[in-house]
């Protein structure tokens, strides 16, 4: 069973809309999702499907939520996440990548998205983020760069301290400008910057230091 | 603005990377960092990372609990998708041939074909013209072009400037800046740029909060006519 950390939500990183923010530790279940994709390539199993959407629709959902969506809107988005899951299995690499980073992305691409339709202020605003983010990444020739970006990162995130771990969260997770994140936490600008600075930059020196003993 | 160790171009830190990779960034700053990654192939190694370290507290965070009917819902939109494996409609096509200039990253180009927008530059003097993009809650995505030797005249900002050199070069000092460049100042910096003279302009996607501040008082009198 997992290890789950929570914080009341008088504490520093507490979540002024009334969520409690936690941080898990980081099992990962990289294998386990790559054989529930292979599962749904070769044979269309959709008890895999209902696995990934059992483990990865919640934490969808409030992703989405963090980013100002309502229940019912983020649970429309997760929904169409979870079908892209599905029709766009086959292009799931597992040797470029983990499976959740493949499904944040998507997720990143599909809010997006649905921003860009539904933005009523903004209606005629161009936008071609859900594009642009998949085209950066694209390319066999940095596959096997990606599938080491992926064990090096999960190897760093496990060995953080868990007040690192949680500004990361602040970040990715909750979605938290800097300056957001600064009002949060009681931090100075300047030292949230760096927070969040310098364990990703170690995950990128270790990066470097894993190509350099495996090339 | 950053010269990494780890590479030999300029771009932003890991934490606006990291907002890049959360959907935390405007649309003008999320161009310019997916027209960089075009640009500098090295740039999409670490947007994967960030990617990677999304994904890795995605899946093991805390989630909102779905409606017990999501897992039916989803099973009845299935009904209605093809198999997983289906080939793409598209496999075999061949894509048009791009008539966007050389120094256009595709990414940009995409956008401007999204928007039905043609770059329109306006000449604004002193042999610079800029074309404009878009504008979005104070911040303004254009392109501006400047003749080889200018000396931009000096000047600050009031909010955050990024720009991506899509052709040529300039200096800022000892520091210079060239083809895939990511150069970000903010509002404590004064500075006073000059473009490279190797005989062509310098071309730069700009997204910009705010308007620049010239510390020359004729400049400050021109900078409404001008634009900038």
């Amino acid at each position: 069973m997992r290890e789950q950390l929570r914080y009341d939500r008088e504490a520093a990183f507490g979540d002024s809309r009334g969520r409690t923010a936690t941080v898990n530790a980081l099992p990962g279940r990289g294998t386990q999702d790559a054989a529930l994709m292979q599962r749904i390539v070769k044979s269309s199993d959709r008890t895999a499907l209902e696995n990934i959407a059992g483990h990865y629709a919640p934490r969808l959902k409030a992703w989405l939520m963090y980013r100002g969506e309502q229940p019912s809107t983020a649970e429309d988005i997760a929904q169409d996440v979870i079908i892209q899951v599905w029709t766009k299995a086959d292009k799931f690499d597992p040797a470029k990548g983990t499976f959740s980073a493949w499904v944040f992305r998507m997720t990143r691409n599909c809010w997006i998205d649905h921003k860009r339709k539904h933005d009523r202020l903004q209606p005629t605003a161009p936008d071609v983020m859900s594009v642009m983010a998949d085209a950066a990444v694209e390319g066999a020739d940095v596959a096997m760069d990606e599938n080491e970006t992926a064990e090096a990162v999960q190897a760093e995130l496990a060995k953080l301290p868990l007040d690192q771990k949680q500004m990361l969260h602040l970040a990715f997770f909750e979605g938290l400008s800097h300056s957001q994140i600064a009002e949060r936490t009681g931090l100075a600008l300047g030292t949230v910057k760096s927070r969040i600075r310098a364990p990703l930059k170690k995950m990128q020196t270790s990066l470097k230091n894993f190509r350099g003993v495996n090339r | 603005m950053n010269m990494s160790s780890q590479t030999d171009f300029h771009s932003v830190d890991e934490e606006w990377l990291a907002s890049y990779s959360a959907g935390g960034l405007s649309r003008a700053k999320r161009l310019l960092i997916s027209c960089q990654a075009a640009l500098r192939p090295e740039l999409s190694s670490r947007l994967s990372a960030m990617d990677a370290v999304g994904g890795a507290l995605l899946q093991s965070a805390q989630g909102e609990a779905v409606s017990e009917n999501f897992l039916s819902r989803v099973m009845d939109r299935l009904d209605t998708c093809s198999e997983p494996a289906a080939d793409d409609a598209n496999d075999g096509v061949q894509p048009e041939e791009s008539t966007s200039p050389t120094w256009m990253p595709s990414p940009l180009e995409d956008f401007l074909n999204r928007a039905g927008l043609d770059l329109k530059w306006k000449k604004l003097g002193f042999g610079v013209e800029r074309a404009s993009l878009s504008t979005e809650n104070d911040e303004e995505l254009y392109l501006l072009k400047a003749r080889p030797g200018l000396k931009v005249p000096q000047h600050s900002h009031k909010g955050e400037e990024w720009a991506l050199i899509l052709q040529g070069g300039y200096h800022v000092g000892d520091v210079g800046y060239g083809l895939g460049d990511l150069h970000r100042e903010d509002e404590d910096c004064t500075h006073m740029p000059i473009v490279d003279d190797h005989g062509e302009a310098c071309i730069t996607l700009v997204a910009l909060e705010g308007k620049l501040k010239f510390s020359n008082p004729v400049m400050r009198m021109l900078r409404p006519i001008i634009g900038i």
